[in-house]
């Protein structure tokens, strides 16, 4: 409670060596981080890595099995309604009453905090004024993500927890909850960020924390972990070459290879010399390469380099 | 208070956009008491004194032993059952009466032994046969009404003058102690068939509306709409204080549509207090509201949920003596109205809505629904769960 009214810098959240398992099954196995105030914090990992699990913990819905939890100096686990007034929740599946309407809905949440944000305020921060009047059973996945992001910050909380907010949403709808988070965060809120788009956490995040089987793989900020795992560059083109993989791997300045589904992604050093024995090297096989292009590295290749796996397997 | 209320205003939205919902809301109780009302009440059959003018039942009346019957015994069968006003007496011996009844001439036939007098005065016990015909179940009630008040009056409880009691009974509800506050019962106005049924169905409805309702905390669970919510600093007490207001408003609007369609279609006697009836109503919507959620913390989808609620109903709807009185049901069977509460919730609405004295009394009815709310509350707070 005293750490909350230090400004600058100070811990809202701490996890220590934080457990959770269900019967056999270790869904969180050991976590232990620090999230800043004012940070945008991610966690990245594939679909069933614990994300969802130890969010859910963090903000009192799931008791842990073992370990340390702190939001606010307090027990989450042992919340009494204190620590809910201070954070807003965005839960992966969004259900709301469905005939209720946007501003509706909107109104109902803000009614459960002691210093709600204003409704309007809120449906123009997610565009969603032409929409207001609607019920929630006839908006798009994009729009009810957007309302239910909305109920999160409605409450005008200090910390936002996020879990997936922008998964099955159109390029469009991400911007805006992509617009969204970033203006949360100029306003100098913390969010907590469960993802598992890559592109996203790289986008957003101060600092990502990369988990897999319940288990923390790298924590680190986004661009410092791309620079750890690669100096090279990727090459990539829409055609799985697998039968020519042993020989590009054994072009000098190239590092790795990787076929993912119907796509070749080459990492290297030194991209014209790659690219030219590439090129000669279809031209004997009669290959085309479709949709090539070339790009720096991403935390999705961090992920598949530490994981040997793709997140979106 | 002012997240309850707004819950609550929410809530309500939330059901009455359903047209559906308010169709079957006002239409369902309206529905069950015309369809219910039409089977059991007699409109436009009645004769100023409240007896179908159309209805004679063929009564035989003969010694269970061989010979005629005579004297005292059979003047006072003959002359009782004459007043009534809806019997034909015939009375010669036992086996001239037997073959009437078996070739479909009588509608009932009771063979008394012929010390039956003395008996009574003795206090001893005996056996009355009382045949009856199958299809004509409702002359087996009054017949053995008339028969118990002629023990009554003759062992000197009970005064000729109350003899009208038996006419406006006229065979459509059973007065389960007639020797209890002879005062208050209604000796004039006849009581219908319906005042029978539509308090039953009252009792129905509202078991059904209680055990129901719970089913929408266990489809905002699965949908996940609950956790939404208990992400907020909402309680969820809070939530299912909103949940069973509504609920008890629901079904106090309800109750009422069925009593004044009751009162102003089929003349149902309303002869206690609104707030005696809205009491009574409240109490038992509550009792199964309870009964429902506790149900509810032994399933954990709405089909399962669903399933449950109706096999706890089923029984209810045709065991509780809603549509069949107890006493027309079979012997081994009668001892099973008692384990069901929607016996004594009919019972209570039967007996405050038309004056018919209650079987189990007030105090009984009063503390079996609240025992039943107090326990199935109790067993609700420890195995409920949000998720």
């Amino acid at each position: 409670m005293e750490k909350l009214n230090d400004a600058n810098g100070s811990t809202v959240i701490e996890v220590e060596d934080l457990r959770k398992n269900f019967g056999d099954l270790q869904a969180v196995d050991g976590i232990t981080f620090n999230i800043e105030k004012g940070e945008i914090f991610g966690i990245l990992g594939p679909n069933g890595a614990g994300k969802t699990t130890t969010m859910e913990i963090i903000v009192g819905l799931q008791q842990k099995s073992s370990g340390n939890v702190r939001v606010l100096g307090r027990d989450p686990g042992k919340d009494n309604g204190w620590l809910k007034q201070k954070i807003g929740v965005q839960l992966q599946t969004v259900n709301l009453f469905a005939r209720l309407t946007v501003k509706e809905t909107l109104a109902l949440f803000a009614g459960f905090y002691h210093h709600p944000l204003e409704v309007k305020t809120v449906i123009d921060m997610l565009e969603l004024d032409k929409k207001k009047n609607d019920w929630i059973s006839n908006l798009s996945g994009g729009q009810l993500k957007r309302v239910a992001v909305g109920n999160a910050i409605i409450g005008n909380g200090d910390i936002l927890f996020l879990d997936e907010p922008t998964a099955g949403l159109d390029p469009q709808s991400k911007q805006r909850v992509w617009s969204i988070i970033n203006d949360l965060k100029a306003k100098g809120k913390t969010i907590f960020l469960a993802t598992h788009f890559m592109e996203e956490a790289q986008e957003l995040c101060d600092r990502v924390c990369i988990i897999d089987y319940g288990k923390i793989i790298e924590m680190d900020k986004p661009y410092h972990l791309i620079k750890k795992y690669f100096k090279e560059t990727a090459i990539e083109f829409n055609v799985p070459l697998e039968e020519l993989k042993e020989k590009i791997e054994h072009f000098a300045q190239v590092s790795r290879v990787n076929i993912v589904k119907d796509s070749t992604t080459i990492y290297t050093t030194d991209i014209l010399s790659t690219i030219s024995q590439l090129l000669d090297l279809c031209q004997q096989d009669e290959k085309a390469l479709k949709n090539f292009r070339i790009r720096e590295s991403n935390l999705e290749d961090v992920f598949l380099k530490i994981t040997g796996r793709s997140i979106r397997e | 208070m002012k997240m309850f209320i707004k819950l609550t205003i929410a809530n309500f939205k939330e059901m009455f956009r359903d047209k559906m919902q308010i169709f079957w809301f006002l239409l369902f109780p309206i529905v069950f008491v015309l369809i219910f009302g039409v089977l059991f009440s007699n409109i436009g059959k009645k004769s100023p004194s409240g007896v179908p003018e159309n209805v004679s039942f063929d009564i035989g009346v003969a010694s269970k032993e061989e010979g005629p019957l005579t004297g005292p015994v059979k003047e006072s069968f003959c002359s009782i059952l004459k007043m009534a006003g809806i019997f034909k007496v015939h009375s010669s011996s036992k086996a001239e009466e037997t073959e009437a009844f078996k070739k479909g001439k009588r509608h009932a036939l009771l063979l008394i032994p012929p010390d039956f007098i003395e008996k009574v005065q003795q206090k001893a016990p005996m056996t009355i046969d009382l045949l009856y015909d199958a299809t004509h179940l409702e002359v087996l009630f009054a017949v053995s009404e008339v028969v118990n008040a002629i023990e009554k009056t003759l062992r000197g409880e009970m005064k000729l003058v109350q003899y009208n009691l038996i006419s406006s009974l006229e065979f459509k509800q059973k007065l389960a102690n007639p020797t209890s506050d002879g005062g208050k019962k209604k000796n004039d106005a006849a009581l219908n068939q319906i005042d029978f049924v539509l308090p039953g169905i009252l009792a129905l409805t509202l078991m059904q509306l209680g055990l129901f309702s719970s089913l929408r905390v266990v489809n905002l669970r699965t949908q996940k709409t609950l956790k939404s919510l208990s992400t907020t600093p909402m309680p969820r007490t809070t939530f299912l204080a909103g949940e069973i207001t509504i609920r008890l408003i629901l079904s106090l609007v309800q109750g009422i549509i069925i009593v004044l369609v009751g009162h102003y279609v089929f003349n149902l006697t309303v002869s206690s207090s609104w707030i005696a009836i809205i009491g009574w109503i409240i109490l038992g919507i509550s009792c199964f509201i309870a009964l429902g959620y506790m149900l509810t913390t032994f399933v954990k989808t709405p089909e399962s949920g669903n399933a449950l609620m109706q096999v706890v109903q089923f029984p209810m709807m045709f065991l509780a003596g809603i549509f069949v009185p107890q006493e027309m049901m079979p012997e081994f069977m009668r001892p099973v109205v008692h384990f069901m509460p929607l016996a004594y919730l009919a019972d209570a609405l039967r007996s405050s809505l038309t004056g018919i004295t209650s079987i189990y009394g007030t105090f009984v009815n009063v503390l079996v629904l609240t025992g039943i709310l107090i326990v199935s509350l109790a067993v609700t707070s420890i195995r409920f769960s949000w998720e």
